[in-house]
């Protein structure tokens, strides 16, 4: 439903012509530039033509259509992404190597990132603690910003309408002279929002716009100094309606959010510099509802602020490169519901070798050291091998940890729901809130108040990859990525009290053990240069390690109904089908054809296998008599047209079959169309 | 010719056993009764969290609902009471059997007998559902007959947990709750509350343990 698009410029036209997999080059996964055809960690590069193609102008319109990542709506609407089969909130999202924040329920909503002024998308899979700490369990995604490389100016504008009333405008404005670049952009998006259910009061999105103005200086100071800075607001209004007891309630959600980063590299000497970056932002989500007599129903906020500042040295002598870091962070959010406003300081320090021995393997190590004001300070490591077999054949390995820390919700929630009668209680306030309700004889101790003192543990995880990479012509590519996760002391909220009247009083635990696994696969054929099929898979199981303990013994107390003979049936291991919302299989196939020198088609086609949302039948896990999200497929075209050297345009729609599933999928809306105008002025 | 006879044997065996399983389960059906009995008619007061309305009485020999003194059990939304021990509140039928409960573990047809030291009866500070098997605990802490999603804030019986009974006038039965909702898609935002039960039963009319 998004859109922007640019013509291809005439230097990627070369790259693209010369040797697309050699030139794809990383900065994320190590830290410093490396082409990722040598790189020996499963990384992926979504490329400013890729983003075009299907006139993408949100992240998350780009993202969804790659192998292995699930765009998956959490409990809470917020669009995230699962990779390897891992939840969304276990991704660490950059924008030039800068963290962005804003998990009001551990995922980010992808919706809210522009891609503009994005020239390239790296997405590093598999736990990269060693390099980013915290989050960073299921990977990286890390957007680049454009670059100008010939002296100029250049301003690009482009205009996009869709389905449901959809507006796209876009203004990107690029200067290089000499030591200095400047790139000014601004994206604007309204949209109606669209309605999958008719017979409630409510749509299922509701309209809203939004814009972003982001602005980016590089000047090199001297020959040995540059400075960058990226500037970034981001501001979202959106309707906001709910139902209360057959009421229409109405109001707003507003979204603001900026960052500020600077970063000065010194260039001491052709193998050793040294950066420092500062980096600050602020995230704030505020909504309120009133109701049909426009009294205040309710009301909430959400706001946190980050502060960051790194220093990096580089080092390089002949195969071996070495960077190591240090820094501190520190965080604040206030929030309703929240007992404080909580504030967390971490410091850390990172090293990672990259070299390469016997001429031929290469070895990555790497580690990093976070000490946060509250826990035990944790260690991430990383290895990776990379073993060329053959100049056409490659085998990766690695083995990495990562982490994540509780977040503030976990710590601090003091939510009580009158509606329903119940109450969460973050794990640092849990144990002095029910101290007190059980001095004034309104509870019931159902887990030792005791085990409460202890703070919470953080997440932590064990990533294993193994991949073949095969190129056996300079047309023809295979990947294969065999990945394993192992998730320990998983954060979940369990019954620990009874209050008045028999209410739930909840706290948050290190409960479970998760294990992912599977397989992917991509390939690419090129078979002449106006036509290209690539095909992507991926093979996933992800369930819960006690469960599946549980279910092999003979006594297992899982038991689901057969609505077919209205009784209960004896799980036992083949019928526990995992973790929800995770699909057995994924995959897309895509073309993209050259009709003439000035048009171009692509399409894809995607597919999902069943999946489901929660439990049905009340045994807390998903098992196969459960009800399912059926499986399903999206295909997408596009007709990209450069009218000649300055203007182009597209046609494209989305979703051509219309599927859609109003009960269970409410981020697929039927079939969009779209067109979209770019024009260049020099 | 070894794979087709192999191949033989095993669509042989595969036929057989679903056979097998589709009898048993036909044969069972026949045996239990299954029933649906609507306690809908409840008020929730959310600032004490008290329910109130009518409990529907049901009795295991008649095999329905019954306005007399010779019921078994009763319901009223959530929450479960039987026949026997004394009343909680005011607002409860009085108990006049020896009815008394207690919830098991596994699928109807592997509880075939009663554990009579489990069974136990209301009392005055609630029912014996809530404060000892807890069956209005709804299943949070893993005890219970159902359970409440706090995401769909929906409540879904468990599977394999059987309610056995002794009954007001000391004969015994077996209970599963199958469905609480009158729709197989339930949605609490459009107001479903539930109180809609559909159990099967197997009732034991001569006093014997075993069922």
């Amino acid at each position: 439903m998004l859109l922007t698009y640019f013509s291809f410029s005439q230097n990627q036209k070369e790259a693209i012509v010369f040797d697309r997999k050699l030139e794809e080059v990383t900065i994320s996964a190590t830290k410093t530039a490396k082409s990722i055809a040598k790189l020996p960690i499963p990384v992926m590069i979504i490329s400013e033509k890729e983003i075009e193609e299907f006139g993408s102008s949100k992240l998350f319109d780009v993202i969804k259509r790659q192998t292995g990542i699930v765009s998956v709506t959490t409990k809470t609407g917020t669009e995230g992404l699962q990779m390897q089969g891992l939840d969304a909130s276990y991704t660490t999202i950059l924008l030039d190597g800068f963290p962005i924040i804003g998990r009001s329920f551990g995922a980010l909503d992808l919706n809210r990132i522009a891609l503009v002024d994005v020239e390239k998308i790296e997405v590093i899979k598999g736990a990269s603690s060693s390099l980013y700490g915290s989050n960073a369990l299921g990977g990286v995604i890390n957007l680049v910003s454009k670059k100008k490389l010939i002296d100029g100016k250049s301003t690009t504008f482009s205009l996009k309408h869709a389905t449901h009333n959809t507006t796209n405008a876009s203004l990107i404005y690029q200067y290089k002279k000499e030591h200095l670049q400047l790139s000014n952009s601004f994206d604007y998006y309204n949209s109606d929002g669209y309605d999958l259910i008719d017979s409630d009061k409510l749509s299922t999105v509701n309209p809203y716009s939004n814009y972003t103005i982001s602005s980016n200086l590089k000047y090199g100071i001297s020959d040995k100094i540059l400075l960058n800075t990226n500037a970034r607001y981001y501001k979202q209004e959106q309707v906001y309606t709910a139902e209360h007891l057959n009421s229409l309630l109405k109001g707003k959600s507003n979204i603001e959010e900026w960052s500020l980063g600077s970063s000065l590299k010194y260039l001491m000497s052709s193998n050793f510099n040294q950066q420092i970056d500062v980096y600050k932002t602020n995230y704030r989500a505020d909504e309120f509802l009133n109701t049909e007599e426009g009294i205040l129903h309710d009301n909430n906020y959400f706001d946190h602020i980050l502060l960051q500042s790194e220093l990096k040295s580089y080092f390089t002598y002949k195969g071996l490169n070495t960077v190591i870091g240090f820094g501190m962070t520190k965080e604040e959010l206030s929030r309703r519901d929240f007992s404080n406003n909580p504030k967390q300081d971490l410091k850390f320090l990172y090293g990672q070798l990259d070299a390469t021995a016997f001429d031929k393997l290469n070895i990555i190590l790497g580690s990093r050291y976070d000490s946060y004001t509250d826990y035990t300070p944790v260690i991430s490591n990383k290895l990776a091998l990379g073993i060329p077999i053959t100049k056409k054949l490659n085998i990766n390995s690695s083995v990495g940890s990562g982490f994540k820390t509780p977040d503030f919700r976990q710590k601090y929630f003091d939510f009580t729901n009158s509606t329903i009668g119940y109450t969460v209680l973050g794990r640092d306030v849990a144990f002095d809130r029910l101290a007190t309700m059980q001095a004034e004889g309104m509870i019931q101790e159902i887990v030792p108040f005791s085990e409460l003192i202890s703070p919470l543990k953080s997440e932590t995880s064990i990533n294993l990859n193994l991949g073949i990479k095969y190129y056996p012509t300079h047309n023809l590519t295979f990947d294969v990525n065999l990945f394993n996760n192992k998730v320990n002391d998983l954060i979940e909220w369990q019954l620990v009290a009874k209050g008045v009247n028999n209410t739930n009083i909840y706290s948050y635990f290190n409960i479970n053990q998760v294990e992912t696994k599977g397989l992917e696969f991509n390939a690419s054929y090129k078979k002449t240069n106006n036509l290209e099929i690539k095909f992507g898979y991926q093979l996933l199981y992800a369930y819960d390690t006690e469960v599946v303990k549980d279910i092999e013994k003979d006594d297992s107390d899982y038991y689901a109904l057969n609505t077919e003979t209205l009784t209960s049936v004896r799980l036992n291991k083949e019928d526990y089908f995992g973790l929800f919302n995770r699909s057995r299989h994924m995959g897309n196939i895509k073309l993209n054809y050259n009709l003439n020198d000035k048009t171009e088609l692509n399409t894809i086609l995607t597919y999902r296998s069943k999946y489901a949302l929660s439990d049905s039948n009340g045994n807390e896990i998903l098992d196969t008599y459960d009800k399912f999200v059926v499986g399903y497929s999206l295909c997408d075209v596009a007709i990209t047209h450069q009218i000649n050297s300055l203007k182009s345009c597209q046609i494209g729609v989305k979703n051509i079959f219309g599927f859609t599933n109003p009960e269970f999928i409410s981020n697929i809306t039927g079939r969009l169309y779209y067109m979209s105008f770019k024009v260049n002025f020099k | 010719m070894k794979h087709t006879i192999f191949f033989f044997l095993l669509s042989f065996l595969l036929f057989t056993s679903c056979e097998k399983s589709s009898t048993e389960e036909i044969l069972w059906w026949h045996n239990a009764d299954v029933v649906e009995l609507n306690a809908s008619d409840f008020e929730l007061n959310i600032a004490d969290t008290l329910a109130t309305g009518d409990f529907i009485k049901f009795s295991f020999s008649e095999g329905s609902i019954v306005t007399n003194e010779d019921w078994d059990v009763a319901f009223r939304g959530t929450t479960l009471i039987v026949n026997g021990g004394e009343k909680a509140n005011n607002d409860q039928p009085g108990r006049t059997g020896d009815a008394a409960v207690y919830i098991a573990t596994g699928s109807m047809s592997e509880i075939n007998s009663v554990d009579t030291n489990s069974l136990l009866q209301d009392n005055s500070s609630g029912s014996a559902i809530l404060n000892n098997i807890m069956i209005d605990d709804l299943g949070v802490s893993g005890q219970g007959w159902a359970s409440y999603s706090l995401s769909t804030h929906l409540f879904s019986p468990r599977a394999g947990r059987i309610l056995v009974f002794r009954t007001h006038d000391n004969k015994y039965a077996k209970m599963e709750i199958i469905y609480f909702y009158d729709s197989l898609n339930p949605d609490t935002g459009s107001g479903d509350i539930g109180g809609y039960y559909t159990f099967n039963y197997v009732y034991q009319s001569t006093g014997e343990i075993n069922f």
